[in-house]
C-alpha cells in the first residue's frame, strides 16, 4: 500500500521527471515538425538558390559561413517561441494546471523543467543546422572552421535569452498563441526595428540581445564599426558590430533576468 | 488532530468578495459535504487548500502544514481534483498517471500496481493506451478521480466528482466516496448533487456567498430543521380516505402521495418514526412494500438555509 508521506523526491528529479514528460510532448506535436521544416526548407534554399541563379558561392569559406549563418538566429527565434511560448500559458488556458499544480510539486520544477525541455528542443534544430553548415563547408570549400563552434556557443546564448524572454510572455499571458507570437514578433521585428531606429541616431544599441545576436556571424566573419559620411551632406550612416565581451553579457543578463522573473511570477499567479 | 482547517478564510477577486471569514475544521476519518449554490465559495475554499490560489486573509491547514507556504508538505497528503479536470490531450492515462505518480515519488513497482488498480477501479483500463485528446468529459473526469487516488491519499478533497457523469458513472463515483470513507480517509467533497452527499457524507458543511452558514452532522441537522422525512413503497394505490387519516397523525406535517409512493414528511425521534410506520401498517391498513429515509431532507434543510441566508 502506497504511503504519501514517505514518498520523497528532490527537486533536480522533479526537474528531470517534468523535462522528460515535455519533450515527450514536443515529439507528439506539430511545432516539432514545423520547426524542422523550416530549417529543412532553408537550408536547401541556401543552396538551390544560388545554383539556380547561376551564382557561383563566395570564394572564402567564411564568407559563405557568415551567409549561411545569417539565418541561425532566426532560426533560434523561431525554435525558441515555437518550443516555449505555451510552457506556462497552456497550464492556464487549458486549464491542466489544476491537475498539476495540485500536486506536491514546486512550480519552480515545472518551469525549469519546461525550460530544459524547451532548450534540447531547440537546441537541437539548431545544432542540426550548424552541422549541415559545418558539413556544406567541408563539402563546397574542404574546409573546417572552428569559429563555427564559438557561433553554436553563441546561438545557443542567444536561445537561452529567447527561451527566457519567451517563458516571460508566457506566464505573463493567459493564452499560449498570444505568448508565441509576441516573443516572436518582439525578437523577430520590434527589437531590430527599435536596433535600426538607435543606429541611425549614431548610438550602438549594445544593450538589445537581438543586435548582441550577431556574434554568431561576427565571430565567423569579423566586421569593423563603419561611419558613411557623404560629402555636401550631413547625411551619415552608421554601421555597428555587436564586440565581446559586451553581448555575452549582455545576453546572459537577457536569459537570467527573464527567467528569473518568470519563475516568481509562476509562484504568484493563481489558477481560477 | 484536524484533517483541514480553514481559519479566517477571506477571498476577495478584485472587489468581488468571495470566501467572507470562514471556519471550518475537518476531523481525521470524517467525509464532509460542502454544499453551496453556484458562487457561494465552494471552489474558492477547495482551491485555496490545493495551493491553487492564495487567500486575502486567513490560513488554511491541511494535516498541520499550511497550505500556502507549505503546500509541497501539505498536498504530499491530499489526492485532489479540482473543477472539472483537463489532461495534456498527448499522453495516454497509463503516461498521465505514470506522470504524475512519478512526480509524487512513488516507487516503479508500487506505481505500476497503483496505476493498474486505480484504472480498474475508474473503468478506464480498456482506454489506458488511448490519447485523452479523444476522451469525452466524462471519461476525463474518472480519470481525475484516478490520479487522485492514484497514491492512496489519507485526504481527498473532490469538487464535484460525478459532474459529467452518466447515472452509471455517479453512482460508481458514490461507490468509490463510499469505499473511502470505508477505509476511514478523510473526504471534503463539494457538490451540487445533495443525494451524493447524503449518500456518502456524515457532516454538511453549507457554505452561501461566502459564509459558512451552518456544520454539523446530517442527523443533527434534521434535528435542528425538524426535518425528517420517510419513502413509502406501496404495494396498492392508497385510498384518500386514508390519507386523511396519515395527514391527521401526530407529529405529521407534510404528505405527498402518488399512486404508489408516499412521502412522508414528520417531527420527532427514531421511535416517533417506528411508531408512525407501525400505525401506517396496522391501524390505517397501508400495504407497504418498503420504506427509506427520504433524500429530500437534505434538500430541505439546504433549500431554507440559502433562502434565509440571502
Amino acid at each position: 500500500m502506497p504511503n504519501a508521506e514517505n514518498t520523497k523526491l528532490n527537486d533536480l528529479e522533479q526537474i528531470a521527471i517534468v523535462t522528460r514528460y515535455e519533450l515527450l510532448k514536443h515529439l507528439r506535436r506539430r511545432r516539432l515538425y514545423a520547426v524542422l521544416i523550416i530549417t529543412a526548407l532553408v537550408t536547401v534554399l541556401q543552396f538551390a538558390v544560388p545554383l539556380a541563379l547561376n551564382s557561383p558561392f563566395p570564394q572564402e569559406a567564411k564568407s559563405w559561413a557568415a551567409g549561411f549563418l545569417e539565418f541561425a538566429n532566426l532560426l533560434v527565434i523561431i525554435s525558441g517561441a515555437f518550443f516555449a511560448g505555451d510552457a506556462i500559458a497552456s497550464e492556464y488556458e487549458h486549464k491542466t494546471g489544476f491537475i498539476v499544480f495540485s500536486n506536491p510539486l514546486k512550480r519552480f520544477s515545472l518551469v525549469l523543467g519546461k525550460f530544459v525541455a524547451a532548450f534540447i528542443s531547440a537546441s537541437l534544430t539548431v545544432g542540426l543546422y550548424y552541422l549541415v553548415g559545418i558539413i556544406a563547408l567541408q563539402g563546397i570549400y574542404s574546409t573546417f572552421l572552428s569559429e563555427m563552434i564559438v557561433s553554436f556557443a553563441y546561438a545557443i546564448l542567444f536561445l537561452c535569452s529567447v527561451l527566457g524572454l519567451t517563458f516571460l510572455f508566457s506566464t505573463i499571458l493567459k493564452g499560449s498563441m498570444g505568448a508565441t507570437l509576441l516573443a516572436f514578433f518582439t525578437l523577430f521585428m520590434i527589437m531590430p526595428i527599435v536596433s535600426q531606429v538607435i543606429t541611425l541616431t549614431g548610438n550602438e544599441p549594445w544593450y538589445l540581445s537581438t543586435y548582441a545576436s550577431a556574434m554568431t556571424t561576427q565571430v565567423v566573419n569579423p566586421q569593423q564599426d563603419t561611419v558613411m559620411e557623404f560629402p555636401g551632406s550631413p547625411l551619415k550612416i552608421y554601421v555597428f558590430y555587436p564586440k565581446f565581451p559586451v553581448s555575452l553579457i549582455v545576453m546572459l543578463v537577457y536569459f537570467v533576468v527573464t527567467l528569473a522573473l518568470s519563475l516568481v511570477l509562476v509562484k504568484r499567479k493563481e489558477m481560477t | 488532530m484536524a484533517a483541514i482547517v480553514a481559519e479566517g478564510l477571506t477571498k476577495y477577486y478584485g472587489k468581488l468578495l468571495a470566501l467572507d471569514n470562514l471556519n471550518l475544521k475537518i476531523e481525521k476519518g470524517h467525509c464532509v459535504g460542502f454544499l453551496g449554490p453556484n458562487g457561494a465559495g465552494k471552489s474558492t475554499t477547495i482551491k485555496i487548500l490545493c495551493n491553487l490560489i492564495r487567500p486575502t486573509s486567513g490560513k488554511a491547514y491541511i494535516n498541520n502544514h499550511d497550505a500556502t507556504k507549505e503546500s509541497t508538505s501539505a498536498l504530499k497528503n491530499v489526492g485532489a481534483l479540482v473543477e472539472t479536470p483537463e489532461f495534456y490531450n498527448y499522453l495516454t492515462p497509463l503516461e498521465v498517471l505514470e506522470y504524475l505518480g512519478k512526480l509524487r515519488g512513488m516507487p516503479k513497482n508500487e506505481l505500476k500496481h497503483q496505476i493498474h488498480q486505480v484504472l480498474e477501479t475508474v473503468r478506464l483500463s480498456e482506454w489506458k493506451k488511448t490519447k485523452i485528446g479523444k476522451f469525452s468529459r466524462g471519461m476525463k473526469q474518472r480519470l481525475g478521480i484516478a490520479q487522485s487516488i492514484l497514491h492512496d491519499p489519507p485526504i481527498l478533497i473532490w469538487d464535484e466528482p460525478a459532474l459529467g457523469l452518466d447515472p452509471r458513472g455517479m453512482f460508481e463515483i458514490r461507490e468509490i466516496i463510499k469505499a473511502t470513507v470505508k477505509k476511514g480517509k478523510t473526504v471534503f467533497l463539494a457538490s451540487h448533487m445533495l443525494h451524493e452527499v447524503q449518500e456518502t457524507c456524515d457532516s454538511v458543511a453549507l457554505i452561501d456567498k461566502g459564509k459558512l452558514l451552518t456544520y454539523d452532522r446530517i442527523e443533527n441537522l434534521e434535528k435542528v430543521f425538524k426535518i425528517r422525512k420517510i419513502d413509502v413503497e406501496l404495494l396498492t394505490p392508497i385510498e384518500p380516505k386514508c390519507l386523511s387519516k396519515i395527514e391527521k397523525l401526530k407529529n405529521v406535517r407534510t404528505l405527498l402521495a402518488t399512486e404508489k409512493n408516499l412521502t412522508i414528511g414528520f417531527e420527532g425521534s427514531d421511535a416517533d418514526q417506528a411508531e408512525l410506520l407501525e400505525t401506517l401498517v396496522k391501524d390505517i391498513g397501508v400495504r407497504m412494500i418498503s420504506f427509506k429515509p427520504s433524500l429530500e431532507a437534505l434538500e430541505g434543510i439546504y433549500l431554507q438555509l440559502v433562502k434565509e441566508g440571502n
